[in-house]
């Protein structure tokens, strides 16, 4: 913990000069007083807005801090009154969560209440705001939905992430479409510490949670499985079985290359219905090598057969 | 059944309830009914690999109160189903909450799967083989996950909150294990493996929540239960009880701290700190039976087995803007696993494997012991965002990860430098275009094992570079849009292509290929229709170099030393090519009354292995490189189809009824000609386990759902 010490100090010390050396002022404007005008004025035009809103978490008198207890819809939109006197329009005095705003600018008015909870409190690690998400590019007070989701996930990421929606449409696959397995079941699409902002300090901790059998610790074990799961897997959707990034034997033997059976080729005479001249082998058809080293995770099993994965 | 009329019996209570205070506060929720007829020809399980579908009725209930104050929420779907979930939350706005949870997971493998053996289901597995599978028993592959939840969250004095979840998961079933019959590379048995898992996890958080400083400190613990330590089978050819190790029960536990400091000057400094801890024990068998005789071990230095591993975390961030048109971030995260386990010694009583070092003769009675293998990995960052006029963003970031391995044979220390830089320009306002770029080159210590100590094994790693940690240099290029030239159409594309060169490796994977490309567009013309289409496609193309049989007995063969008919080199090149499309229609024929829904999605994958002797003496046996490949690899087509008609009889009542088509085809040159037995160093059994998965679905379906 020591070393630790030094080395937060050393952080800090090697680059707060660099950053108060930028000298400047936050970009947030600093907000008045003057200039609201109510939440009446903006039913007056935007009843469906207003309903919405109404209906929303943010109406909640009961929550402190609450848009309700402050100014409304402009506690978000800002003062009215410019947008009121200039008969309206969009954008017109007003701030409207529009496509064309700076991602930023639209994320502060929400962290202005949001930032300090635990759900933001790391939003400026989150890879969502290094690309330029915003906020109201997935959630609107005005949906109605729970956590004021535009629509539901995964729906809701598919929307960027297409090439995630294409994997999870392969053969094997986590349950995500079927819904019993949620994007944020994983990930923390508001920020974590950790590379693709998984839920846990590593791959493997992530995983353990719904696969504990994994977890061992085991007598033998196999360095990738412990290292990461992702060395042998691919989590949301593979063309084979049991989610796995290359087929067996293949995948096998990209590391394991010696004597005996690892490095022989299993070709279509393995097959169980192979060309004359072939016969068939265990080590290609059904689940190829999985069918003797079964516990390929982890074994405490007796001596080789242990070391082996194969008891 | 009992669950469901507790649920549904809660619900009414709550509905009768609620309404006598409807008129003051808030009510909502909706019920609808579902009845289903399906007709599912072929493979029932993949259909419902992770679902319920069946003919039948079901009802979803959501039911809400809100009194401004106070809330109360509950909700049940696929009620009565193998997928069914409830949700029950209650509390007051602004103080806290409690919540329940019970969510059902099935996942279906396998039905009608077969075995000589008696008692499948349970870890005592009994009955001499035979080549009738007429009289083999037939059991289901199939798992069944039952998860109950409940917790609450307290935010009573601000800024501090409490949040406690606990959840119980029960896991139940069969799924396919194996195991080898005689000496290595000889036959194998397919065994029914029983699930029978418990584990109880518990989650607490405190923290403190206010400007400028957040900071919690988090306990998670986790306890798994294995109710089977072995699996007990007869032996097919010894004919006495062999036993397959089980998962052992674990402990698990974590304790973190995670805090963030606003600090001047638009910065912020952010820290994660967790330690955890990973137990086991498991009791060792003293006797076994070794490649397909009775024995007994020879020595053992303990017949029980501590498994112990510890994991520390810790990482901090600074993360700052100090002008309008830059962001930065630091990074640094220490990470490590300490093996902890105990170190068992063994002997095999006489190993086909273990040679000695001088004769390369199979020897007896040698000594070793599990290797305690852990690492600790140190992670640099730095990260800049440049805002740039014309709306132009461009984003550079460097990492330097450095991983040290503990007694891992064949690799002492990684050096990864990650280099990347994106950039996205939404300039024109009606669309945002984004390119990537990021190289990672991976340097490593590779360690050269002593001769001495394992002749045969030891040798060949001088050619071995296993992909996990082998040197690599890989790049990543990405372009991508999102384009909206109106407000009603949307069209986004992305296309990205990775390449990694494992340089160093003479033997295994060389090379990796991979290709996406990603196209999506929404259209909405007024208040007529909605159209909504995809395209993927994704190609993989990996090239591994291998040698057969590189050790003959008596010497060993280098790559480039000469090949004959039994020691030669072959390559493979495996290809994956899949595409995906669909599209889907929303008619509303008479708009907010009567919507007609159509989606069609085709998923297509074909899979090929190349493969080439390069010694042509090898080619034996009528085989030639032409004949050899195997040009069917988990390809499949799955094709679904869903019409269905929904009529708004009033704004809380609505109608609909449709139908839908799904077909899967599936053939792969490691089941197709499938065979429960066979001969491969010996007779082998198998199961049926994943075989045959294709089928043709019609499911006609209709709803009722009344809102509230």
């Amino acid at each position: 913990m020591r070393k630790l010490f030094y080395l937060s100090r050393f952080l800090t010390a090697l680059f707060f000069p660099v950053l108060i050396s930028f000298g400047m002022v936050s970009p947030g404007s600093a907000q008045g007083d003057a200039g609201y005008v109510g939440a009446d004025v903006c039913k007056g035009c935007h009843e469906g807005y207003y309903e919405s809103y109404a209906r929303s978490i943010h109406a909640k008198k009961a929550i402190p801090g609450s848009p309700a207890n402050k100014h409304a819809c402009e506690s978000c939109h800002g003062p009215g009154a410019a947008h009121v006197s200039a008969g309206g329009g969009k954008g017109t005095g007003i701030f409207p969560f529009s496509r064309k705003q700076i991602a930023d600018e639209k994320a502060a008015r929400c962290l202005s209440c949001h930032e300090e909870t635990e759900h933001l409190a790391f939003w400026d690690l989150s890879m969502h705001k290094r690309a330029g998400v915003s906020c109201d590019n997935c959630h609107s007070p005005h949906s109605g939905r729970p956590e004021n989701l535009k629509m539901s996930t995964p729906g809701l990421c598919y929307g960027c992430h297409r090439d995630i929606n294409a994997m999870t449409n392969k053969q094997s696959h986590h349950p995500i479409n079927e819904g019993l397995v949620r994007c944020t079941d994983c990930h923390d699409p508001h920020g974590t510490f950790s590379s693709k902002m998984i839920k846990a300090d590593s791959v493997n901790e992530l995983c353990y949670k719904c696969h504990a059998d994994k977890r061992g610790p085991y007598m033998w074990e196999h360095p990738p499985v412990d290292e990461n799961c992702l060395i042998c897997h691919t989590p949301h959707g593979s063309n084979h079985n049991r989610l796995l990034d290359k087929k067996t034997p293949e995948l096998c033997q990209s590391c394991h290359e010696t004597r005996g059976h690892p490095g022989a080729p299993y070709t279509r005479f393995n097959t169980f219905n192979p060309p004359a001249g072939g016969t068939v082998s265990n080590k290609l058809v059904a689940r190829s090598c999985l069918n003797c080293h079964t516990n390929i995770h982890g074994s405490n099993g007796p001596s080789t057969h242990g070391k082996r994965f194969v008891r | 059944m009992k669950l469901r009329t507790a649920i549904l019996t809660t619900f009414i209570c709550l509905l009768l309830l609620s309404t006598a205070f409807a008129e003051e506060n808030r009510l909502e929720g909706y019920a609808s009914l579902t009845g289903r007829i399906t007709d599912i020809n072929g493979n029932k399980a993949k259909f419902n690999e992770y679902r319920d579908i069946k003919s039948g009725v079901y009802p979803d209930i959501r039911l809400g109160y809100d009194t401004g104050n106070y809330f109360i929420d509950g909700s049940g779907h696929n009620i009565g189903f193998d997928n069914q979930n409830y949700h029950f939350d209650a509390g007051a706005w602004g103080k806290g909450k409690l919540f329940l949870d019970y969510n059902d997971i099935p996942h279906n493998i396998t039905y009608g799967a077969k075995s000589f053996y008696s008692g499948t289901g349970t870890n005592n597995l009994t009955g001499a083989p035979n080549t009738n599978t007429g009289t083999w028993k037939t059991f289901d592959y199939s798992l069944r996950r039952k998860q109950y939840g409940g917790g609450l969250r307290l935010d009573t004095v601000k800024p501090f909150y409490l949040s406690a979840a606990t959840a119980r998961e029960e896991r139940n079933g069969i799924k396919p294990a194996g195991a080898s019959i005689t000496t290595p590379g000889g036959p194998a048995i397919e065994i029914p493996e029983p699930i029978n898992y418990r584990t109880n996890n518990l989650n607490v958080e405190l923290g403190y929540a206010t400007k400028p400083l957040f900071a919690s400190v988090q306990y998670f613990y986790s306890d798994f239960d294995n109710e089977n330590h072995f699996l007990s089978f007869e032996h097919p050819t010894a004919l006495s009880t062999d036993n397959l190790t089980l998962p052992p029960d674990n402990q698990y536990y974590k304790i973190g701290f995670k805090g963030g400091i606003r600090l001047p000057m638009n910065t912020r400094f952010n820290v994660n700190l967790s330690t955890a801890r990973a137990k086991s024990n498991a009791n060792l068998l003293t006797s076994y039976i070794f490649e397909g005789t009775a024995d007994t071990l020879t020595s053992l230095s303990s017949s029980v087995f501590n498994g112990k591993t510890d994991t520390d975390n810790y990482a901090f961030a600074l993360t700052a803007h100090p002008l309008p048109f830059i962001d930065g971030k630091l990074i640094y995260n220490y990470y490590q696993r300490k093996n902890k386990s105990d170190e068992i010694e063994t002997t095999d009583p006489l190993s086909s494997t273990t040679l000695n070092p001088v004769t390369f003769a199979t020897v007896a009675g040698v000594p070793f012991t599990n290797d305690l293998f852990g690492y600790k990995r140190n992670t640099y960052g730095v990260e800049a965002g440049v805002r740039l006029p014309m709306r132009l963003t461009i984003l550079p970031s460097y990492r330097y990860v450095d991983t040290h391995f503990d007694n891992r044979l064949d690799v002492e220390k990684t050096r990864d430098n990650i280099y990347a830089v994106d950039v996205r320009w939404s300039g024109p306002g009606f669309m945002t275009a984004r390119a990537g770029y990021e190289r990672l080159s991976r340097r490593i210590d590779h360690l050269v094992p002593s001769v001495d100590d394992n002749p045969v094994e030891n040798i060949y790693e001088q050619y071995l570079r296993r992909f996990d940690i082998a040197p690599k240099d890989r790049d990543t290029f990405k372009i991508g849009a999102d384009i909206y030239p109106l407000d009603a159409l949307s069209v986004g594309i992305g296309y990205k292509y990775k390449k990694t060169d494992y340089k160093d490796a003479s033997f295994g994977l060389q090379d990796d290929r991979r290709n996406e490309i990603d196209i999506d567009a929404d259209y909405t013309f007024g208040k007529l229709l909605k159209l909504s289409a995809y395209y993927d496609y994704e190609r993989i193309k990996l090239h591994q170099f291998q040698r057969n049989n590189p050790f003959n007995g008596t010497t060993l063969l280098a790559p480039t030393d000469t090949s004959n008919a039994t020691n030669f080199n072959w390559v493979v090149t495996q290809k994956d090519e899949s595409y995906n499309f669909g599209a889907g229609a929303d008619i509303y024929v008479v708009p907010s009354v009567v919507t007609l829904r159509i989606r069609y999605d085709y998923m297509d994958s074909e899979g090929h292995a190349d493969f080439s002797y390069l010694t042509a003496a090898a080619l034996t046996g009528g085989r030639t490189n032409d004949n050899i490949d195997l040009d069917n690899l988990d390809d499949y087509q799955k094709s679904s189809l869903t019409a269905k008609v929904i009529y708004n009889v009033t704004k809380a009542l609505s109608v609909s009824a449709g139908y839908a088509y799904e077909r899967y085809r599936y053939s792969d040159a490691q089941l197709n000609n499938y065979q429960y037995t066979y001969a491969s160093g010996g007779a082998n059994y198998l199961t049926g386990a994943y075989s045959a998965p294709s089928y043709n679905a019609n499911i006609i379906f209709a709803t009722v759902a009344y809102k509230f």
